[in-house]
């Protein structure tokens, strides 16, 4: 494979020339600035009981890589999914398809344009972690590779990880997004999550290889302070009442055992790789339409006649908005699939059978995930299709077009929610319906607004996995839907976000449309 | 009816323009808007469609200015886009009925509109298929029935006759002949024939530009005398190719017959009547042509 494979060029400059990848920066930036506190700060990264560690480049480096590979991890699979199918979808695949290259070195091309975006993220948020510690550091000395050695052993290697099963789920369940997303957020959850602790073999089960660095941080700890409470939290911990103990960390030494599992996980991916590479489809697609096996062969077909027995009909001008809401609706819910209707019913029962706080705290959210790409596509599902010319030419397309797709994106929410509205209805708990609703309409807002700015989905999905992550650490400050027994503060602060984000929506729409 | 572009212009930056100064009266009938790939017809289109707004200029629908009004011209609109995507999972009528609920269409009227439609344009033993697997004549078919429904008053083809075939094209242009008797029908091609066969009013464009604007016979005028035909080697033919602007060849045997535009005769050359096609060549070679 060449050094400077034009594949991989052309796809990352693709991405880093798009408005998402401003967006992403800017959002980068401010990330690195918030994973290491700053001394004065009121919440904490990583912190070990009430103690923290000094603001050096040695705690700086080892936290931000820390948290860099696991936000970025996060994150970044959401951001550079979906390669393949925009290349299907401009027909560059099939183009491809009829070359000599393998599907090996195409995948591997879209590996590297993946893994080159999310490390251009990284270094623009090393570079912050530096002016960060020049600024605030009372010891602004650097040691280059101390610095620098904890990003390329944890981070560095994660991220790899993160671009190759972002290809690979790709290549195994192309048409079904919403299976790559739940796939991934598992693998996410289950590396970080079930790492045993003290696993430092070469065979760890540790993909973002924050187990190690944490554990190696925590005995530095203990060894400093061997009689206090050194339990470690890692996460946004909010409203630190009294500032923390500060103490100082000496830059760990990353055994071979660890940089050979590290090594190893890349390792994996590649072969994982070379195994999606037989099976690829190669942009041989057989559409899911094809389930009945109709081919359709235009020498067999007639001619169209083209006559005049349609001008006796002339349908008349209702202009109403609920039959264009049902047929929105249809379309919603044509675009799940098989799986997903029986995940829906699951829901359903789990909502009636389990407890109101486990049914609101857990199953509504994971509910409401499995329609990310439909609200996430409910404005931008007309561009992705090339169909916008149709409904920015109906008549009134604010005022119907978009309203009914807003009512219909709404309806689904409350729709998947209804068993949980009707338990609290019975409870008389009208509170938590309020809520929920609002959560809902919030939701809504937010992918409208999103999608109409951006005019791609990818945004609002990021964003919503990401405060889905914070809503199962239950972190009450991004509770939407009042799982955390939110205040009227919070909701009414809510309820005025929607109606800012809707109203901001409407606004850019009709600029677009008038 | 009556749509009048009033010296329209689409600048993207200080240099560049998709329109420049394009002004036309349009009335009841077929207007055929014919230019080279890039000429800027479907710019034009787009802004009578009200997808897109002139940098400056009015377009004016019945004397309402459509800038201002958008929803005057997309109450009345039938909108066949160059290029569009349909959603793979609906089938023909349901597609059809998602765009007749844009337009705010409804009632039974709608479902029995929405099945004759498809009975014409020969969908309807494919009402079952999703669009996500029908051929790319059907999907033209479809996008044609779209436009359709709801009797536009306004009927604007950008490119309509892609994926048809020669029985299916003569048909469809007798149609738009029998709608235009009372609306105004727009449509642009880059294939003179699609054109010839079936415009009342012809406008030319080239660069950004309108070069002509008449009936045909008045365009084919402005070619009178500049068109000849001559045999020559077959060998010869690329460098003849070269020095003059040829519409045509047709091989034979060991020569060629050749078609061209002049302005003067050249040797062994003969005269001959100048067609519709002879004239769009002869207007968009020459960017410095204006309409008078």
């Amino acid at each position: 494979m060449q050094f400077r494979n034009p594949i991989s060029t052309g796809n990352y400059i693709r991405h880093i020339r798009s408005y998402a990848f401003l967006i992403t920066m800017a959002v980068s930036i401010y990330g690195a600035f918030t994973f290491v506190p700053t001394p004065d700060a009121s919440y904490a990264t990583l912190r070990f009981g009430a103690y923290t560690g000094v603001y050096n480049a040695v705690w700086v480096s080892h936290v931000s890589a820390t948290m860099l590979s696991v936000f970025l991890s996060l994150v970044g699979f959401f951001l550079v999914q979906g390669s393949i199918k925009k290349d299907a979808d401009l027909g560059i695949g099939q183009l491809m398809g009829a070359t000599v290259m393998s599907n090996t070195r195409y995948l591997f091309s879209k590996v590297c344009s993946n893994f080159l975006l999310l490390a251009t993220i990284a270094v623009i948020a090393i570079g912050m972690s530096v002016v960060l510690t020049v600024l605030y550091s009372d010891d602004p000395t650097i040691t280059l590779h101390t610095f620098i050695l904890p990003y390329l052993m944890i981070t560095i290697p994660s991220l790899f990880c993160v671009a190759v099963f972002s290809i690979f789920f790709e290549v195994l369940f192309f048409e079904q997004r919403i299976v790559q997303y739940i796939l991934f957020f598992g693998l996410f959850l289950g590396t970080l999550l079930y790492t045993p602790e003290g696993q430092t073999n070469l065979l760890s089960t540790d993909m973002l290889g924050v187990h190690y660095i944490t554990q190696m941080l925590e005995q530095q700890v203990q060894t400093q302070l061997p009689n206090a409470d050194t339990l470690m939290n890692i996460g946004f911990i909010a409203a630190i009442e009294e500032p923390d103990a500060m103490i100082s960390f000496s830059a760990i030494p990353f055994s071979l055992l660890f940089v050979g599992s590290r090594v190893l996980w890349m390792l994996l991916c590649c072969a994982l790789l070379i195994g999606g590479s037989f099976i690829f489809h190669r942009f041989s697609l057989q559409s899911k339409y094809d389930e009945n096996e109709v081919v359709v062969e235009e020498d067999t077909e007639e001619s169209a006649q083209f006559g005049h027995s349609f001008l006796q009909h002339r349908a008349a001008q209702m202009g109403g908005l609920f039959s264009l809401i049902i047929i929105e609706l249809k379309l919603l819910y044509k675009q799940n699939s098989y799986w997903q209707h029986l995940a829906v019913i699951a829901g359903f029962i789990f909502m009636f059978r389990s407890s109101l706080d486990i049914a609101h705290t857990y199953v509504l959210p994971l509910l409401w995930a499995l329609q990310l790409t439909k609200w996430s596509g409910l404005v931008t599902r007309e561009y992705t299709y090339n169909n916008h010319c149709f409904s920015s030419t109906a008549y009134l397309p604010i005022q119907r077009v978009f309203m009914a797709k807003v009512l219909a994106g709404l309806a689904v929410a409350i729709g998947l929610a209804l068993p949980l509205l009707l338990r609290y209805g019975i409870a008389a708990n009208f509170e938590a319906i309020i809520n929920i609703s609002i959560g809902g309409v919030a939701m809504v807002s937010c992918a409208v607004l999103l999608g109409t700015l951006t005019k791609s989905g990818k945004l609002f999905e990021v964003l919503f996995i990401v405060i889905l992550y914070a809503n199962l650490n239950q972190i009450a400050f991004v509770d939407y839907f009042g799982a955390m027994h939110a205040t009227m503060q919070h909701t009414i602060m809510l309820l005025v976000m929607s109606v800012v984000m809707m109203a901001l929506a409407i606004y850019r729409k009709t600029f677009d449309y008038e | 009816m009556n749509l009048e572009l009033d010296t329209i212009t689409k600048k993207y930056n200080a240099n560049k323009y998709g329109v420049h100064d394009f002004s036309l009266e349009i009335n009841a009938g077929i207007l055929g808007l014919l230019g080279p790939n890039g000429a800027g017809k479907s710019t034009v289109l787009k802004m009578i469609a009200t997808l897109s707004k002139p940098s400056s200029g009015s377009i004016k629908l019945n004397g309402k200015d459509i800038r201002k009004h958008p929803n005057v011209m997309r109450k009345t609109l039938g909108y066949l886009p160059q290029d569009f995507g349909v959603y793979p999972e609906l089938t023909p009528p349901e597609f059809l009925a998602y765009i007749g609920a844009m337009k705010g269409l409804g009632g039974k009227a709608l479902t029995l509109r929405v099945d004759a439609l498809l009975e014409e344009l020969n969908l309807s033993t494919h009402r079952k298929t999703p669009l996500g697997q029908v051929s790319g004549g059907m999907k033209q078919r479809v996008g044609i029935a779209q436009a359709l429904l709801n009797d536009p008053e306004v009927l604007i083809l950008d490119e309509p006759t892609v994926g048809l075939d020669p029985e299916e094209r003569l048909r469809f242009g007798a149609l738009l002949s029998d709608l235009a008797y009372d609306k105004i029908v727009l449509l642009s091609s880059h294939i003179v024939s699609d054109i010839e066969s079936i415009a009342d009013q012809v406008a030319i464009m080239n660069q950004g530009n309108l070069v002509a604007y008449g009936a045909q016979e008045e365009i084919t005028t402005l070619a009178a005398g500049k068109v000849f035909e001559t045999m020559i080697a077959k060998q010869a033919v690329t460098d003849f190719k070269k020095q003059h602007t040829v519409v045509s060849s047709y091989r034979s045997d060991a020569s060629c017959k050749v078609r061209y535009i002049a302005d003067k005769l050249i040797e062994n050359s003969q005269a001959v009547t100048a067609s519709l096609e002879d004239a769009f060549i002869y207007l968009t070679k020459q960017p410095s042509y204006a309409i008078s």
